[in-house]
């Protein structure tokens, strides 16, 4: 059964569209290249779409424009889009959710039989008692809960998603009369605009209107119907060099000065504009009366939509009910269409003798006045409407028909203006919800200002388009009496359980009324309680008759009773857009070296930013390299700044806690910093390099933190210092082992010897033409030289250092090798042993700190701490030979308490035991001293501290 | 002399890029296709590694007159503009902050017109990467890039700015024909592969000094 | 006849003690006064209605997995109130104890993790180390390959973590406390404190003034104001959070899912929604204000773990405030200079969880006019002497 139209009565259908199919619940559906699944559907005959949240009730398409819960369907794996969005692809598989075993022959209905039964709130009255029951009963909630299926076998990254920037002048979401007469008005001032629409074809509801232009700020349109002069108006500033048009761009959110984010295809948009012009529009008001809800109940837009833009006869026989001229006007379309009315049903008392009206009437259409819609019938479809008496009691009559059209005034689409931070207030006079003060340099016009006739919309779009091309306030319009449409009101009292205001969330109106009564009388905890307008349309469909029911119930005024805040995103945004490309969690950080690592088949380890080589092999063989041989790591990723200048030696005893008034030129020595609460946040060593000239090397994650600390106390004091960040520029390596004297004697033309080039020293020379600064300190415990040159080089060096190595066996080592050997040496790295309460002098650097200085960062603390009893140490230990090796973290445990932890934890390949750090009470902190790891699994071990170093405790090795 | 190496060197071997050694540096020449390469410049868009440029920073109060000593005029160029001639360009990135861009090994003859700086002068060559994006179609993937307005009639040629693309800070010179980015080195692998994601869709590929030679003429790139 | 939850009350020129605040803490605090000492004459004050801020705002999730003995034995009180608050209250506060993942993406945090695991076993908290494998097999849409940006490393898996229907408690707190007597005052704003010779003497609120000689401020991010007003300043600093929750879907996830790396927490309500949240915005602000940045960087950061969710589409987003200690750790203290005031707050993102015990101590403290010993390392002065619970590492994304 198809139910396209050929021709109608008023204008011309368009019957170009392509014929192509999709399946639906597995059957084929025919439709037209620009149907929506909606429309095809529609088309096709078919009633229902979805089934309710709750109680599974039968949906049918509502107003075809994706404002309600009812067209969610899954469309390729893709839960939860909206049918009446999505358009209509050859090929594509479209489920319908939440039913089984299928979406007609629903079991779960049953639920809908026991609503009279449930007390309100149910789910809290329920199951709790006893204990026991809840787990279980939740169980079989989580099955039958929810509505699309995530698709957790993949095909999730099938869609490419973009994101793009615009930066307009005058952005405009809304392209009806009033957004395309603003875009023409701000073009004409020479701005650039973009201007948004959420349809494939620009003109909002006037697509759909066959009224006459009688007046018009554009002469060209007046005598034009409607729908023929905004097809005039778009296609006159389709061409204009500075308007970019962006249809079928579903706008989301309104941030924070003027972003306005929108999905256009797979693009999120992001576009800043100097001026923000939300023309978006209104719906159909939500009409509450008994079984409001079933298939074949529509909204006048969406029929009148299904009508002219995509030329489908929606049904055999319609009732429509109305509050104004506009349902004449649908009815008609109806009649044009093939339709049968069987009535229209007004809520005046007397029409007002519009053109449709008159229409109506010469085509002896049955017209009842005072009345409206009380009940509706049928189950899967609608089969029978009663009518009767606006204010309630018995019926009048009932018409047989599988349509029920509701033209019941219109609702202005507040959300954009919402978050924009205004709050929606009651126009008495307009009768409609409408956001008054909006942002600087944000505008609103059109019917979200309240029902306006064509002539008005344009008129005053015309004149917001000027006022923000100008930079002018909003201006203020008025509304001819006979535009405004009385709201009916929404609680017609016809018996029956099933009013639904919200039908995302299947609340009835009296479910809201006992909330109500059980002390929910804000219209904030009312919504909490029910769940009112949080279901998948977020309110967009029941806002309103939200918080009008909510003031009658109340007893609220209609000014208090104001809708709950309106919170983007408008429309359900994926999580696909909104990440964008894979590039999200930030870049990596690479060393010049780092294809060198990838040659010698490293396994990296993320430091921060970067990747740094954790180890090319186990990292216990490549410890003994060290201990035995020569190898060699890459460094580049410490941190290096250069303090120079007059003041230098002041601005660093303020920094840091050390002294280096002594420190001459070509020596090196090891320093802490300490935060401004005394506790200890980094080492690292400091080296004059040439006179004046102090070079500062960092860990890896403070470099950047460092270089800024530095700027910002330079900012404040008075000093006379440069300070350059190195970091980048120089690369480095260390190369160390018994043999690297040999090694690095046969390369570089340098003194070597323990006598001129010693402990803690620093040398310069030149390799291959490469500068190279020299430093030689001792982080592993060997003999060892951290060598620093140009980053440009860094590639090219690694190799010439690999190839000239050779003969002397030397290895490439990593990171966490530098851990073990350093931890044979007790060697503390910040961060991994201490935290962000560790006392320096607990932590054991108490020997960095000169605290007989005027004044440095920390001073205070430190002293405070230094004065205080020492109750925690950082110690290392030893484990006994063949003892587990705990993992890192574990606890130190006294008296079945814990009182301390393990912060590094590793096997020593040259002791061939367990060593470590630990942080334990002051009373077992002495060398010598046992104390007890626990390990997760329950099992314990002795530890016994050590001195200093488990190996070379006297230094010898280094120092040599 | 070893070989100095550019931030792209591991995209050299990704894809292939035919190499020639420009003033000490190993740079990229092509990447295998010059015609396909050119083609792309003229009608879509390309991405050339410059990170072999001579780099120099200045900081500080003295900044303006010490990057006059070096290119005459520098002081005089308003912040965020710029000033070139055939072998070099300053940006004035605010008051007291410069980075002067230059002919690879020119960096040398520079820094000795300054004989005693005032100002806070690192050599950056080795420490930042530079690209320079070609053809009309480059906007398009700015626009994919950065949250900044870029619009042409806002940032003219010849204006400079500071910016993140794919989150890594960059210097951003725009001139008629190219937008050069200059960046931490460490990121630049990162950059490239973040702009080439983004540029595929809108027909970048990466090309090499053959294609697009270096040329700090702002009104003939 | 449907039986009101609560009821409006006239409000009386003098109370015992008077609550600012009708939040989780305010209400449980009243609840637990009336309950465990008998002091029914109470007044909580609301300035908009129950359950406004923070209590109606959060992710709902509830864990005692913390990293001190100061915060694991507090919040394993507060865990073991929720475990059987539904039946005392009776009221079905849905809470489903499904597990709680924190996820470890480097061997920092995996050490912070497993020291949390370490001191939680010793206390008697449940809480153990999974390996990548472990996880996988209870949450098998995870990504555990070395493919994301962060590799997941390990985590931390506390069994009796779980998420509960935060609304339900505020209202079943607030019955069970009306039961009892106590007066809960909606749209009342607090203007003054009034103190006389050191002691407490009255509340002045946009209603009247109130009599009373103990005034409990449990307000969160308005309690720099309220102490203000005694002359108290607090090491505070106010934070927004956000947070966001999708479309309904079929529930897949049963666990809460959290990455301190990451910056995210997720869990599936019995509803169908995932609700989700970010660490704290880095910018101190009393905006409630959503941004778009929030939704993208969580989508990256969500995409990481469960790429499966990249057609999963937000519905809606909120933000609400916390105040955050310098150490992660709530102030729950009497103030020596102010006698018969009351601070609770410092409750950062940890709050909703801590309201029962939070209610249980503050209550013993009002009724006894002592610190209990449970919570006697939260004082406010422990700034003053750098004396901090370090529960930084425990609340790093905050849940």
């Amino acid at each position: 059964m198809s139910r396209r139209i050929d021709s109608h009565e008023f204008y011309e259908v368009d019957k170009s569209g392509k014929e192509i199919s999709f399946l639906f619940d597995g059957s084929v559906v025919w439709a037209r290249e620009g149907d929506t699944i909606s429309s095809a559907l529609v088309a096709s005959g078919r009633k229902i779409v979805s089934r309710s949240f709750k109680y599974h009730r039968p949906r049918g398409i509502y107003d075809a424009d994706g404002y309600g819960p009812e067209s969610l369907v899954t469309v390729d794996d893709e839960p939860n889009l909206l049918a009446d969005r999505v358009l209509a692809r050859n090929g594509m598989d479209v489920r319908s959710q939440n039913n089984w075993p299928s979406l007609d022959f629903d079991l779960a209905e049953i639920n809908d039989v026991f609503v009279p039964f449930l007390p309100n709130g149910f789910y809290y009255k329920m199951f709790h008692k006893p204990k026991w029951l809840w787990p279980i009963a939740e169980k079989q909630i989580r099955k039958v809960a929810g509505l699309g299926s995530i698709d957790t076998a993949g095909r999730h990254n099938s869609r490419r998603y973009e994101k793009r920037y615009r930066f307009p002048d005058i952005c405009i979401v809304g392209g009806g009369p009033s957004g395309l007469a603003a875009a023409k008005a701000a073009l004409g001032e020479g701005k650039q605009v973009l201007l948004l629409d959420d349809h494939p074809e620009l003109g909002g509801h006037s697509l759909h209107s066959l009224a006459r232009i009688q007046e018009s700020p554009f002469s060209e349109l007046e005598g034009l119907s409607e729908h023929e002069g905004i097809r005039k108006l778009a296609a006159e500033l389709q061409d204009n060099p500075n308007l970019e048009i962006m249809s079928g761009a579903m706008v989301f959110g309104v941030y924070e000065d003027n972003l306005v984010a929108a999905q256009w295809g797979n693009d999120l948009m992001k576009i800043r504009a100097d001026k923000v012009i939300l023309a978006t529009g209104a719906s159909d008001r939500h009409l509450v009366f008994d079984n409001n809800d079933r298939p074949g109940i529509m909204t006048a837009r969406g029929v009148e939509r299904l009508i002219m833009v995509h030329g489908i006869a929606p049904a055999e026989e319609a009732v429509v009910v109305t509050t104004h001229d506009g349902g004449y006007h649908t009815a008609l379309l109806l009649h044009g269409a093939g339709v049968k009315l069987k009535a229209v049903v007004d809520s005046r008392a007397s029409g007002t003798e519009g053109v449709f009206e008159k229409q109506l009437e010469d085509l002896n259409i049955p017209i009842y006045r005072e009345m409206t819609a009380h009940r509706a019938h049928g189950r899967k479809k609608l089969q029978r409407v009663d009518v009767g008496p606006v204010k309630g009691g018995e019926s009048f009559q009932s018409f047989d028909c599988d349509l029920l059209v509701t033209a019941v005034g219109l609702m202005p689409r507040l959300n954009l203006l919402s978050m924009g931070r205004g709050r929606p207030e009651w126009d008495a006079e307009r009768q409609v919800l409408r956001i008054m003060n909006l942002p600087e340099d944000m505008y609103s016009v059109g019917e979200v200002e309240g029902p306006a006739d064509i002539s008005s919309l344009l008129q005053q779009g015309m004149e917001t388009g000027l006022a923000a091309a100008k930079g002018n306030e909003q201006p203020k319009f008025n509304r001819k009496p006979e535009e405004n449409i009385e709201a009916l009101p929404a609680d017609i009292e016809s018996g029956g359980d099933h009013h639904f205001i919200c039908k995302c969330m299947d609340v009835t109106r009296k479910e809201a009324c006992m909330s109500i009564d059980e002390g929910f009388d804000q219209v904030e905890s009312l919504k909490r309680y029910t769940s009112l307008g949080m279901g998948p349309c977020q309110g967009k469909s029941c806002h309103e008759a939200v918080a009008r029911l909510a003031a009658l119930d109340t007893g609220l005024t209609e000014s208090d009773a104001v809708p709950t805040t309106m919170r983007p995103p408008a429309f359900p945004v994926s999580f696909g857009l909104l990440s964008g490309r894979a590039h999200h969690l930030g870049p990596i950080r690479r060393t010049p070296m780092h294809h060198c690592h990838i040659d010698l088949g490293v396994k990296f380890l993320d430091a921060g930013a970067w990747k740094r080589p954790d180890s090319y092999m186990d990292p216990q063989q490549e410890a003994l390299y060290v201990r035995k041989g020569v190898a060699m790591i890459d460094v580049s990723t410490l941190g290096k700044i250069e303090l120079s200048g007059p003041d230098v030696i002041e601005f660093m005893h303020f920094m840091l806690p050390g002294k280096f008034a002594k420190l001459d030129v070509g020596r090196t020595r090891y320093a802490i910093m300490i935060g401004e609460d005394g506790i200890l946040f980094e080492d690292g060593t400091i080296s004059q390099i040439e006179k004046g000239k102090y070079y500062i090397s960092t860990t890896t994650g403070n470099q950047d933190a460092i270089y800024t600390l530095f700027q910002w106390w330079l900012t404040t004091g008075d000093y006379d210092v440069q300070v350059k960040n190195l970091s980048a520029g120089i690369s480095g390596v260390n190369i160390t082992g018994p043999k690297v004297r040999e090694f690095l004697s046969s390369i570089i033309d340098l003194d070597f010897s323990n006598e001129a080039f010693p402990y803690m020293h620093n040398r310069q020379a030149t390799l291959e033409g490469v500068p190279l600064n020299l430093f030689r300190i001792g982080f592993t415990g060997e003999l060892g030289y951290e060598i620093h040159f140009p980053s440009e080089f860094g590639e090219s060096l690694w190799n010439y250092f690999m190839e000239k190595g050779e003969p002397f066996g030397l290895k490439p080592f990593g990171v966490e090798t530098q851990r073990i050997l350093r931890l044979e040496k007790g060697h503390l790295i910040p961060g991994a042993d201490t935290d962000a309460l560790s006392n320096p002098y607990e932590a054991g650097v108490g020997f960095a700190i000169k605290d007989d200085k005027e004044d440095f960062i920390g001073k205070a603390f430190l002293a405070e701490f230094k004065q205080r009893e020492i109750e925690n140490r950082l110690v290392p230990y030893k484990l006994q030979e063949g003892d587990a090796i705990p993992i890192d973290g574990v606890a130190v445990i006294a008296d079945g308490k814990p009182v301390g932890r393990v912060t590094s934890s590793r096997m020593s390949p040259t002791l061939g035991y367990g060593i470590g750090m630990a942080w334990v009470p002051a009373g077992s902190s002495e060398a010598g001293n046992h104390f007890n790891i626990r390990s997760l699994d329950g099992t314990n071990v002795i530890a016994t501290v050590l001195d200093h170093a488990a190996y070379d405790p006297e230094g010898q090795i280094l120092k040599s | 002399m070893l070989i100095k190496n550019s931030p792209l060197s591991g995209i050299y071997r990704r894809h292939s890029a035919n190499t020639v050694e420009v003033s000490g540096w190993l740079m990229a020449d092509d990447f295998g296709n010059p015609e396909k390469e050119q083609k792309h410049l003229q009608e879509q868009c390309v991405i050339a590694d410059w990170s072999h440029l001579g780099k120099i920073s200045l900081s500080g109060a003295k900044a303006s007159s010490d990057a006059e000593k070096m290119i005459k005029g520098a002081s005089k160029i308003k912040v965020l503009n710029t000033l070139s001639d055939q072998t070099s360009v300053a940006f004035r990135l605010t008051q007291n902050d410069y980075l002067l861009l230059t002919g690879s090994g020119n960096e040398e003859s520079l820094l000795d017109k300054l004989k005693k700086p005032q100002s806070t002068l690192i050599n950056q060559t080795g420490a930042m990467g530079c690209f320079a994006l070609g053809g009309a179609r480059r906007d398009e993937v700015l626009e994919r890039s950065t949250a900044v307005d870029l619009r042409r009639d806002r940032v003219t040629a010849g204006s400079v700015l500071q910016s993140t693309l794919h989150t890594v800070s960059c210097t951003i010179y725009r001139t008629e024909d190219l937008d050069i980015l200059v960046h931490s080195r460490t990121f630049s692998e990162s950059l490239f592969d973040a702009l080439m994601d983004v540029g595929i869709g809108v027909g970048m590929i990466p090309t090499g000094l053959s294609v697009l030679p270096v040329s700090f003429n702002k009104e003939d790139a | 006849m449907t039986e009101r939850m609560w009821n409006n009350h006239e409000m009386r020129s003098s109370y015992d003690v008077v609550i600012i605040g009708g939040g989780a803490h305010g209400l449980a605090t009243a609840y637990y006064l009336a309950k465990n000492h008998g002091i029914t004459n109470i007044a909580v004050i609301e300035q908009k209605f129950i359950g406004y801020g923070g209590s109606g705002r959060n992710t709902a999730i509830l864990r005692s997995n913390y990293r001190t003995e100061e915060g694991i034995l507090f919040y394993d009180q507060s865990l073991k109130l929720y475990e059987d608050l539904a039946q005392e209250l009776d009221y079905n506060l849905m809470f489903s104890q499904q597990g709680h993942f924190t996820l470890g993406h480097s061997t920092a945090s995996m050490q912070a993790l497993t020291t949390r695991a370490a001191y939680n076993r010793a206390l008697g908290v449940n809480s153990t180390i999974l390996d990548p494998p472990e996880i996988k097999k209870m949450l098998p849409e995870i990504d555990i390959s070395n493919h994301p940006r962060y590799p997941i490393m390990g985590a931390l898996y506390h069994p009796p973590g779980g998420i509960i229907r935060h609304d339900a408690v505020v209202w079943s707190y607030a019955r069970g406390a009306d039961q009892r007597g106590v007066h809960i005052h909606q749209l009342t704003e607090v203007q003054d404190i009034l103190v006389e010779n050191g002691e407490v003497r009255g509340v002045k609120t946009n209603r009247g003034t109130i009599h009373c000689k103990q005034v409990v401020s449990c307000v969160a991010g308005w309690s720099s104001e309220i102490c203000k007003m005694v002359g108290i300043k607090l090491p505070l600093v106010t934070h927004p959070l956000q947070a966001l929750v999708t479309t309904d879907y079929k529930p897949w996830l049963h666990h809460v899912v959290v990455s301190s790396t990451l910056h995210i927490y997720l869990s599936q309500t019995d509803r169908g929604e995932l609700v989700c949240g970010n660490g704290i915005d880095h910018y101190p602000h009393y905006g409630m204000r959503s941004t778009l940045g929030f939704l993208e960087s969580y989508a990256a950061h969500l995409l990481e773990l469960f790429p499966i969710l990249h057609n999963v589409t937000v519905q809606r987003q909120w933000a609400g405030l916390c105040d955050m200690t310098p150490d992660y750790s709530p102030i729950i203290s009497m103030v020596d200079d102010v006698d018969g005031f009351y601070i609770n707050c410092g409750w950062g993102t940890w709050g909703f969880k801590g309201s029962p015990a939070s209610g249980w101590n503050t209550a013993q403290m009002v009724a006894e006019r002592k610190t209990p010993d449970m919570i006697a390392a939260f004082r406010h002065d422990r700034y003053v002497k750098n004396r901090l619970v370090g529960e930084k590492a425990a609340a790093s994304v905050g849940n």
